[in-house]
Parts: C-alpha cells; structure tokens; sequence
C-alpha cells in the first residue's frame, strides 16, 4: 500500500514538472545550487577549516573584483570613447545551472527578454570579463555560451591589439592562427575582438605556448582568472 | 518500500546534482543520472516503477536545448533496463561495465567528437561514471538484502 502511495506522490511530482513553465524548470537549478553549495560543504571544511572558508569566500571574491578593474583599465586605455562599458546598459543575473553533459559549455542565468536581455549579448564577470554570449532567450531566463564550449569559435587580439588569433572552445580554450612573426609571450593579455561585443573585453592571458616551426601558426592555451564552477553572478552587457 | 525510498532519493539527488559544478573533476562532469540508473537496472524494481524514475531524473535533468539528448540518454537507460535480467555476470561487474558502455554509446550517439578529439575528457567521464554506478549499487545491494534477505535479486517486484 505504501509503494502504491509513493508511487502516486512520484507521479504527482512528475506531473507538476511537466507543466510547470520553463523558468519553475529553471528556478529549481537555484535549488540545486542550494543543495550542492549544501552537499559541499564538509568538503570545504576538510579542505580548510571553517575558521578559514569566510576569508578562502572573500579571496574569491576580491580576486574577481581586482581582475575585473585590472580589465576596466586596460579597456578604459585602449577604447575610442572613454568610460563606454559604464553607458553601457547592464543586467546583473545569478547563474542558475550548468548543462548536464561534457558536449557543451551552457549556463543557464535568470535574466530573460523581461529584463531586457537579447540573444547575442555579451555575458561578464564585473562587466569587463568576457565569459561568453546569450545563446537563447526566454521571458525569465537565458542560455549562456561560454568559451568553455567545444562548439564556439571567437575572434580575439593578442597583446595590444597587434596579434590576430582565434579562440577556439572547449575544456582548456586555445587561441589559435597566431601569426609565427609575432612574439606571443607567456602572461599577454587576449581580448574579444568580434564585432558583436564590446571591443576589448578581456578574455584571459596566454598560458602556454605551442610554436612548432612546421606549422604556420602558433597556438596558445588559454588562463582565465576565475573557475566556471565558482561564478555565481555575471553581467549582461545589453 | 526501503528499496523504492533508496531509489527514488538516489535519482532525485542525481537530478538536482547533475546541472551543477559540486561533482566536476579535472573539469569532466560525471553522468550521474546515468550512473544510477546503471545501478537500479539491475535491481529489483518494476517497470511501472523504473519508468516513473526515468521520467523523473529526465525532468530534473532538463536544461533548454538539451532535449534530444535527454531523449537518447532515456532510451538508452530504457535499454539498459531491459537487457539487465539476461546478463549473468554477477552485479559487481556488471553495473560499472553497462555504465561505462552506455556512457560511450550516449556520446557516440549525440556527439562523436567526444570520442574522436576529446578522448581523455571520454576515459574520465568513463571511469568516474562505472565508479558512481558502483557506489550506488552497493547501496541498493544492502537495502535490497536488508528489506528482503532471502528475496532472488534478479527477480523484479509487480510494480
């Protein structure tokens, strides 16, 4: 008796998330979230102990902050119009969940056509650290490329604007069709330079360099100052 | 009833974890959904029963754009399902194995390239799905012989 009435409690849960609309599918990935921040946190203090994960969660975020103005001064010195990402219109959304599988890099954040999002728009960490761009729009909710995705191809400058390169996605990005005349160096700074962003939104840095004089051009991997799996809040640049 | 209870916890926390970052390692996230269900395949639930996890775990699971591989990945836990009881080898070994070969045919279905270029992310996600599915069959094993000690583990309940 009692299977048959969890067998109709799981039926009624089933049937409730079938028609429940797409943003009560995605608001339960907030539920999620809370249940992995929940599951991890024994983890976290054998990592390091209690004391210390106040200050390890305010490194983090420092560490965001100071690499985001690091970008915003390199940006405010290269861009034509000054102070341009600030008249920019924004929206700050929380990222709700990460695509299932390993095929592609999505998020899902909780801005949608509602708050003004568009597909195609830029998404950033403090507004100048380029994560990746709105792939799909709902009423209150959006899906996010990101340069994680194995599928995603991006034009980008390397170091001053003087290197041409291709950024190419996946699970360590690599910025290919680097020029061989061109010295690339461990630590340069790579940009967005696709005209459907902002230009020069910081990407990353070079990491590691392949420069193999058989081929005509150079590879680099790609460093990026934050991990995926800890941005929980971007910007969308409208 | 502990057993139903025990399966429906197992995929319910699945689903939740399966679209965030808790489990990722080396950057690969395991198929949790698929790990378990790898496990109570080769438990005695019903069909009635399996279905209504399946489509539960799919719901939980369920991100936009994803559908058609939400699709592949249900029919083959289906597959899974049904070819269980014809397998002879002992639990150990088979519910790590029809993990990991479920996981290959998941990609080589919805994605090749998985498998053509990014073969190191593949043996990961392998290995790391065999062991969840291990894991969580050890679980059910000792639910399963607690609840119903002298019960034949191959024969599944009406439901």
């Amino acid at each position: 008796m009692r299977t048959y009435l969890l067998l109709a409690g799981t039926w009624i849960a089933v049937v409730v998330l079938l028609l429940s609309s797409g943003s009560a599918l995605a608001s339960r990935g907030s539920v999620a979230n809370d249940v992995a921040n929940f599951l991890g946190r024994p983890f976290t203090f054998l990592a390091s102990f209690v004391q210390y994960r106040e200050a390890a969660e305010l490194v983090k975020t420092l560490s965001f902050e100071n690499e985001a103005l690091k970008a915003k001064l390199v940006a405010l010195g290269k861009s034509p119009r000054p102070q341009i990402v600030d008249s920019q219109p924004q929206v700050f959304a929380r990222v709700y969940s990460q695509y299932p599988f390993n095929t592609h890099g999505f998020v899902s954040i909780n801005a949608g056509a509602d708050q003004g999002v568009a597909a195609g728009d830029a998404v950033t960490i403090g507004g100048y650290i380029f994560i990746g761009q709105v792939a799909r729009v709902y009423a209150d909710h959006s899906t996010v490329r990101t340069i994680f995705d194995p599928s995603w191809k991006l034009p980008v400058k390397v170091r001053e604007d003087v290197v041409d390169g291709l950024l190419v996605g996946g699970r360590t990005p690599l910025v290919t069709l680097i020029a061989n005349e061109h010295e690339v160096e461990r630590g340069d700074a790579i940009y967005t330079a696709s005209r459907e962003f902002l230009f020069g939104l910081t990407v990353g840095t070079v990491h590691t360099l392949t420069n193999d004089p058989g081929q005509a051009f150079q590879e680099a991997t790609l460093s990026v100052p934050y991990k995926l799996s800890d941005v929980q809040e971007v910007t969308v640049i409208l | 009833m502990k057993l139903h209870l025990c399966a429906l916890a197992l995929v319910a926390l699945a689903g939740l974890l399966q679209n965030t970052s808790l489990v990722t390692v080396a950057g690969v996230k395991p198929n949790l959904v698929l790990a378990v269900f790898a496990a109570l395949a080769f438990a005695p639930l019903g069909m009635v029963w399996f279905l209504t996890l399946v489509a539960l775990g799919a719901l939980l699971v369920y991100f936009p754009g994803a559908a058609s591989e939400l699709a592949v990945l249900a029919a083959l836990i289906v597959l899974m399902f049904a070819l269980a009881p014809r397998i002879p080898a002992k639990a150990a070994v088979a519910v790590p194995l029809a993990a990991a070969l479920a996981t290959l045919a998941f990609y080589l279905i919805i994605d090749v390239s998985l498998v053509t270029d990014r073969l190191d992310a593949l043996l990961i996600e392998l290995v790391y799905n065999a062991t969840v599915a291990l894991a969580a069959s050890g679980l059910v094993t000792r639910v399963v012989v607690h609840e119903a000690p002298f019960r034949d583990p191959l024969r599944r309940s009406r439901l």
